[in-house]
């Protein structure tokens, strides 16, 4: 007989196997009654050439998705490639279900062991509320505790997890950076916060080239990677030299996050949203070296990981080796370069615009 | 240092990428990175396969032309910091070791050089950014209103 309180793998990979699946059932349920008593609306986005459907019990949430995603939603009546439940308890009046876990399973970056690896994964938010997926039914859950609650980070890249999770079973990799472009090319801005990728990205914009991301992409096919479009937002710090002033159609969403960051929700722009994307033509490394005369040097690749990993795994929940191995392939397919930035915002611009092939 | 019988990168915890003339470390539990470029990768390497210290003395000391005592002496502290800060854990007794490939017979440019590493802790906040500080009765986090701090 098998001791089901026994700590070998096998156990634990038949307790996940279990209780996987069980959970999964429990947040229909619970999503299913909070869908009876608020009803519902939904709309459908296509991300990366995916059709992704968001059905919300309620209003609540809504905006909350809306916001950022916008400008990827499609019409017509293409079946999902994934679709998500969201609800929230305040508006709804209905709980989530037993958490199948203990406090013992909560992990760092809101993981909670046991749902890390799949077929069910789930994870806790900053504002305490659960994102869930299950591969197999290729199904998402978000709840919500209150819409309000949500906190800046979370308006500003909502369902990070999710998508993070289904994509990858794609070969589409999230990945923690800005990103711009001209036509069909692109470059990612790659760095922690604070290294002035989002300003760098934001004066690009300024100077006539599109924004593609501000804090997360997607990234598809190495060796011949492209960028899609995930999150219409910014966020910036009052200091910037690229705060968008009035008349060029980014709104301010919501002021004063625990890091002092302020969100903006960035026009609709078209495109973007197709399989193919934007071809990726180099990763960009930006410094913020604050006077002088900006420059762009080569960088190593090895370099350019240290820029880019460990800020995106780090970030998601679930992220491992294989992760640091796509992201380590991504590098090694493009040129990497250093930005150090001057003390001349425009400067900044036309070094990356440089970077691009001629329109 | 152990003498015994090699070394085990310690995964899950641990997962690298070898680069041209850099291998980048990241310890998924703790938040820090690690780089190691010239002897440094050159040891994580043969360690990564299973090599023991003395092999490993003894292939520096053929490619360096060094001075065997000499070389493992200059390691010692290095293979210490390497399991201090969990990137490698002793191989168990018993098990038998994992061929490793040897090194390039590449000419050697220089005098062996002590092996180095390069610690990065910038990110081990983003893994302090737990919104998990209350548990309900029912096993859900409470939200406690403006303590989480946020990515950037």
């Amino acid at each position: 007989m098998t001791d089901s309180r026994s700590g070998s793998p096998a156990s634990s990979a038949v307790r996940r196997s279990v209780r996987g699946p069980v959970f999964v059932h429990a947040l229909e349920e619970a999503y299913g009654k909070a869908a009876a008593a608020a009803g519902t609306r939904a709309f459908t986005l296509r991300i990366a050439g995916r059709v992704v459907r968001l059905v919300f019990a309620g209003s609540a949430l809504v905006a909350f998705a809306r916001d950022a995603l916008g400008s990827l939603e499609m019409s017509g009546g293409s079946a999902p490639d994934l679709t998500v439940n969201l609800w929230d308890t305040s508006s709804t009046g209905v709980p989530p279900p037993s958490a199948p876990w203990t406090p013992d399973d909560l992990r760092p970056r809101g993981e909670i062991r046991g749902f890390s690896k799949g077929p069910v994964f789930a994870s806790l938010s900053l504002s305490g509320g659960l994102a869930a997926f299950d591969e197999t039914s290729v199904r998402g859950f978000f709840w919500a505790r209150d819409a309000n609650l949500l906190t800046i980070h979370e308006r500003g890249a909502p369902l990070l997890s999710l998508f993070a999770w289904f994509f990858r079973a794609h070969g589409v990799n999230l990945v923690h950076a800005a990103a711009v472009g001209r036509g069909r090319d692109a470059l990612l801005l790659a760095g922690p916060g604070g290294s002035g990728k989002s300003t760098t990205a934001l004066l690009c914009r300024a100077f006539g080239l599109e924004h593609f991301a501000d804090d997360y992409a997607l990234v598809s096919g190495a060796p011949r990677p492209a960028v899609h479009r995930l999150y219409g937002t910014a966020k910036l710090l009052p200091s910037s030299p690229a705060m968008p002033g009035e008349g060029d159609g980014a709104r301010l969403e919501r002021a004063g996050s625990a890091d002092g960051k302020t969100l903006f929700l960035l026009p609709p722009t078209p495109g973007g949203n197709d399989a193919s994307g934007f071809a990726l033509r180099a990763l960009v490394v930006p410094r913020v070296a604050g006077r002088g005369e900006t420059s762009v040097s080569p960088l190593p690749p090895a370099e350019a990981f240290r820029a880019l990993a460990p800020s995106t795994v780090f970030q998601l929940p679930g992220a491992g080796a294989a992760s640091l191995a796509s992201l380590a392939a991504l590098v090694k397919s493009v040129p990497c370069f250093a930005l150090s930035l001057g003390g001349d915002p425009a400067q900044a611009a036309s070094a990356v615009a440089g970077l691009l092939p001629p329109a | 240092m152990t003498d015994g019988p090699g070394f085990g990168i310690n995964t899950p915890k641990v997962a690298y990428e070898a680069f041209d003339g850099e291998i980048v470390a990241v310890n998924l539990e703790t938040g820090s990175y690690y780089s190691l470029r010239g002897t440094a990768a050159e040891f994580f390497r043969l360690a990564a396969a299973g090599a023991s210290v003395p092999e490993i003395t003894d292939v520096f000391a053929e490619r360096h032309g060094a001075d065997p005592g000499g070389v493992r002496e200059g390691i010692a502290p290095f293979v210490d910091e390497l399991l201090r800060e969990g990137l490698l854990v002793p191989r168990a007794a018993g098990v038998s070791p994992a061929p490793f490939p040897p090194l390039e017979r590449a000419p050697v440019t220089g005098p062996f050089a002590l092996p180095r590493l390069e610690k990065f802790t910038d990110m081990q906040d983003l893994l302090l950014l737990d919104p998990i500080h209350e548990v309900d009765e029912t096993g859900w986090p409470r939200a406690v209103p403006g303590a989480p701090a946020e990515p950037e």
